[in-house]
């Protein structure tokens, strides 16, 4: 492979990286506040608002259901005015972000739930107001799970941000489409697969090693 | 400290609905430590939730501390419950806190500052003998310890009044000792007025000054524990009170058992004593009177509250005059008497 090549791959590298953290942190606090509510509002929760919750998980359905492809091109519009471009690796950060919000809110729901209800009774007990359940008992029991779902919405992004090369996000994927699979280069293929791979595995370990320090259960 | 006036509590499932609490009235007074039993679906989880409002009844009211406390909104609520402190037979322990930071929770709500919290926690831990747990985490406990944990969280914002939902249920017979002579220890250092639940009546037998039976969501007996154990009128009671005696006739002697007299037979009777049995050496005033023997086969007798209860089985050995007048003797002494058959002699 050229140094030219390697370059060209460091630098994907570094863009794949940029899209897939960014886009984490935003989904991972917009889907926390999200599954938060999803949760406290259901009937016989803290805080039941059966109306704001349907409309809620109307939403968050929709939001799943729409292939991220589609959906990159379809909120072009929005990018746009988020990120004044359509095109590039900062405007692809809009629709990755716009899609992990509904999987992320979907996880930390899953993990919510996962909470025995009679932590919620000993918490009324105490007189712990609803802000206070989810500061002091909501957020800090599901702490192990909430980092798990963070991790999966992670490597979900690494996946999605291959695909953002088809609005000029750059990237890994991007590399392994047009070098890899239009000019049959497959050395830069498995450079790129490889690189990927490691990437996934990094954040994999990086999360267990977290969720395994904070877990006391 | 306590009244429930007039609660009724229905449940609908499907096209059934039931009475989980059906006019309940309840007053427990300051100090004292109440206990509440019934058999399981009894309603008895739903009458101590009533007490901090887990559960809302559909009448009635709820006054603890003289606070009517469905007339509280959602802020005056939650600051009357810290003054009720509770515990659960799953404990409810944070799993993501230390033992120090459980029991420091509470504290941290009525903003107590750093140093206050370490000084009340310490305090509590010590009381509850966990002083050298306190940064374990609730996985690295045993039930007793978490129960005290529970206890010492419950304790933190000095509330006047501890509710208890079967708080010893998850704990084998040694833990559960240990845990009743803390709360009995509570009581007493701090005054603290306690309610608890329990389905066994050894739990009431050991800590309670007064107890409750309730039975498909009604209170069916209510009264000191000494004066239930001798006069309760119901089956419900009777049967709670019995499973608390352990008797049982030697397998050996029920097999030579007759239930009339023939010769060479002695009467093998049950004798039970009461809060109105006379208190008096009977057993052996009986075979001085009567010039009889009697052989113990088995006993169960306990003291509490300043009054003996429980049975003995015994075999009488004289002339069947002698054991008629002997029976009658126990009979007059407010003993009850219940012959349960008669053995012949090994010959
Ligand atoms: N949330 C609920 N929905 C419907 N029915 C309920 C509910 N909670 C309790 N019940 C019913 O009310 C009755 C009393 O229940 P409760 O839990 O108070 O009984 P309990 O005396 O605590 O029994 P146990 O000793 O088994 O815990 C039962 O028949 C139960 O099925
Ligand atoms: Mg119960």
């Amino acid at each position: 492979m050229s140094e030219s090549m390697i370059k060209l791959l460091i630098a994907a590298l570094g863009q794949t990286v940029l899209m897939v953290c960014v886009s984490t942190l935003f989904a991972s606090l917009l889907g926390l506040i999200l599954g938060v509510i999803l949760h406290i509002t259901r009937p016989g929760q803290i805080l039941p608002l059966p109306r704001v919750q349907k409309i809620l998980e109307m939403l968050i359905n929709a939001g799943r259901s729409i292939p991220f492809i589609i959906l990159m091109v379809a909120i072009i519009p929005f990018t746009r005015l988020i990120a004044g471009s359509s095109i590039g690796t900062v405007a692809a950060i809009v629709p990755l972000t716009v899609a992990a919000i509904p999987f992320m809110a979907r996880l930390v729901e899953g993990v919510l739930m996962e909470i025995p209800p009679g932590l919620m009774d000993a918490a009324q007990a105490m007189g712990l107001q609803p802000f206070q359940v989810i500061t002091k008992i909501l957020l800090p029991e599901a702490l192990p799970g909430l980092l798990n779902s963070v991790t999966i919405t992670m490597i979900t992004l690494v996946n999605y941000s291959a695909m953002a090369g088809a609005i000029g996000g750059g990237g890994l994927g991007d590399i392994g489409i047009r070098y890899g699979y239009q000019r049959f280069d497959g050395a830069v293929m498995l450079a790129t697969v490889l690189i990927l791979i490691l990437l996934v595995q990094l954040i994999q370990s990086a999360g267990h090693y977290l969720v395994k320090k904070v877990d006391h259960r | 400290m306590i009244k429930l006036n007039g609660i009724y509590k229905r449940y609908h499932s499907g096209p059934n609905t039931i009475a989980a609490l059906d006019n309940i009235n309840l007053h427990v007074p300051v100090g004292k430590i109440m206990g509440i039993v019934g058999p399981s679906g009894a309603g008895k989880s739903t009458l101590i939730r009533m007490v901090n409002l887990l559960e809302r009844p559909d009448q009635g009211s709820i006054i603890v501390d003289g606070m009517n406390l469905l007339h509280l909104n959602r802020r005056d609520l939650a600051e009357s419950r810290r003054k009720i402190g509770m515990i659960f037979q799953q404990f409810h322990l944070l799993s993501s806190r230390t033992v120090f930071e459980n029991i420091a929770l509470p504290l941290e709500l009525i903003g107590f500052s750093k140093k206050e919290i370490k000084q009340r926690v310490e305090e509590l831990l010590q009381l509850v003998g966990l002083a050298d747990r306190a940064m374990a985490y609730p996985a690295e406990l045993s039930g007793g310890q978490k129960q005290r944990v529970g206890i010492a969280r419950a304790l933190a914002p000095s509330p006047k009044v501890l509710l208890c939902d079967e708080a010893t249920s998850a704990l084998d017979p040694k833990t559960t000792h240990s845990i009743l002579n803390l709360i009995q220890e509570i009581n007493r250092k701090l005054g603290l007025t306690i309610l608890l639940i329990t389905h066994e009546m050894d739990v009431i037998k050991t800590i309670c000054d007064e107890v409750a039976i309730l039975d498909q969501g009604k209170l069916v007996e209510r009264g000191k524990v000494t004066s239930i154990f001798s006069n309760a009128t119901t089956a419900v009671a009777r049967n709670f009170i019995n499973a608390t005696f352990h008797l049982k006739i030697p397998e050996e002697y029920a097999t030579r058992m007759k239930p009339t007299p023939c010769d060479q037979s002695y009467p093998l009777v049950k004798l039970g004593f009461t809060g109105n049995t006379v208190d008096k050496p009977l057993i052996s005033e009986a075979s001085r009177l009567f010039n009889i023997d009697i052989s113990i086969l088995s006993a169960d007798v306990e003291y509490a509250g300043g009054i003996k209860f429980g049975y003995l089985l015994a075999e009488l050995f004289g002339t069947q005059h002698q054991c008629k007048a002997a029976q009658q003797f126990f009979i007059q002494n407010n003993i009850q008497l219940e012959v349960l058959g008669y053995v012949r002699i090994n010959d």
